[in-house]
């Protein structure tokens, strides 16, 4: 650092990865998914509730960070420009859960036969196209937040999702169900992996008396 | 080997501000710039810096009149939030531009 410039590019990376470092981001979205996968092997009918979870998680996930993160790690207020990109990733998020919710009403919905062909086709892939979405969300994700790990559950949700459409397309699971089990699946992994950072988090930075 | 001030390619040693050239208060001012404010536990976690230490260079910054420092209760537990005047931010600035031309 002390060579001809002071990398500011590192220490911002730095900042941002330790604000995460917490594991509560793995935690609200994987918890979201898990839910959310569960939902599909439910006669539970009040489906609207999966609309307003992201805008309840995210006053949660600000309280955790309240009580968890910043009596522990500090309190940091970001640039603009950094809090701008943090809103990005929201967005992201929120829009994975309404492309997951209405893949799930559209495919629950059944296609009838004369329906365009991009209907038809995504009707059928539909694993596949979320596989990829899921994919692309948690990339940007991981690359404007400075979380690796967030790369991790790009691959990780590539694979479930391929592997849904190849093994889960049996007559025991209906097509909401097999979107579901993927869901649920990665939801477990992220759910894991963020609880497993958050007790390292709490080991490496405890609460002051 | 003593230097020859006369020297016109010498680059200007001199301009470097020093106070900002301590390692530690350095540390400080580049996690300031790149944040709008931090508080002294955040500062004190990214900077491994004791609070003695800390405590000390923030006194130093503040004298200086490159950092404002803010202090209140959070859930009746006192708080100190720093942030970068603007006068430290193009401090800083100009500190990276003289470190910049004295290794170019």
């Amino acid at each position: 650092m002390l060579t001809d410039d002071v990398d500011l590019k590192e220490v911002e990376r730095r900042a941002l990865a330790a604000y995460y470092e917490d594991g509560l981001l793995d935690i609200f979205i994987g918890g979201y998914l898990l839910f959310f996968g569960l939902l599909t092997f439910t006669e539970f009918e009040h489906r609207v509730v999966v609309w307003f979870l992201p805008a309840l998680s995210t006053l949660l996930y600000s309280e955790a960070k309240k009580r968890v993160t910043y009596p522990r790690l500090g309190y940091v207020r970001f640039t603009k420009e950094m809090r701008h990109r943090v809103s990005i990733n929201t967005f992201l998020v929120l829009f994975i859960a309404g492309l997951v919710t209405l893949t799930g009403l559209f495919t629950n919905m059944g296609v009838p036969e004369r329906a365009a062909w991009g209907t038809l086709l995504l009707n059928k892939y539909n694993l596949l196209f979320l596989g990829g979405v899921f994919a692309v969300t948690f990339l940007m994700m991981g690359r404007i937040m400075s979380i690796s790990r967030l790369y991790q559950y790009s691959v990780i949700s590539l694979l479930v999702f391929f592997a849904g459409y190849f093994y889960l397309d049996s007559p025991f699971i209906v097509s909401e169900q097999s979107m579901g089990a993927p869901c649920a699946i990665i939801g477990v992994i992220m759910v894991g992996i963020g609880a497993s950072h958050l007790r390292r988090f709490i080991g490496r930075y405890p609460k002051e008396a | 080997m003593t230097p020859t001030p006369s020297n016109p390619d010498l680059p200007p040693v001199k301009e470097i501000d020093r106070l900002i050239h301590e390692p530690a208060r350095l540390l400080i001012m580049a996690h300031l710039y790149v944040v709008e404010g931090a508080d002294f536990l955040y500062l004190m976690n990214q900077t491994g810096l004791t609070f003695g230490n800390l405590s000390s260079h923030m006194t130093r910054l503040e004298e200086a009149g490159y950092i404002e420092v803010e202090k209140s209760f959070v859930d009746k537990r006192p708080n100190t939030r720093l942030s970068l005047t603007d006068a430290g931010r193009k401090a800083f600035d100009e500190y990276r531009a003289s470190m910049k031309s004295l290794f170019a």
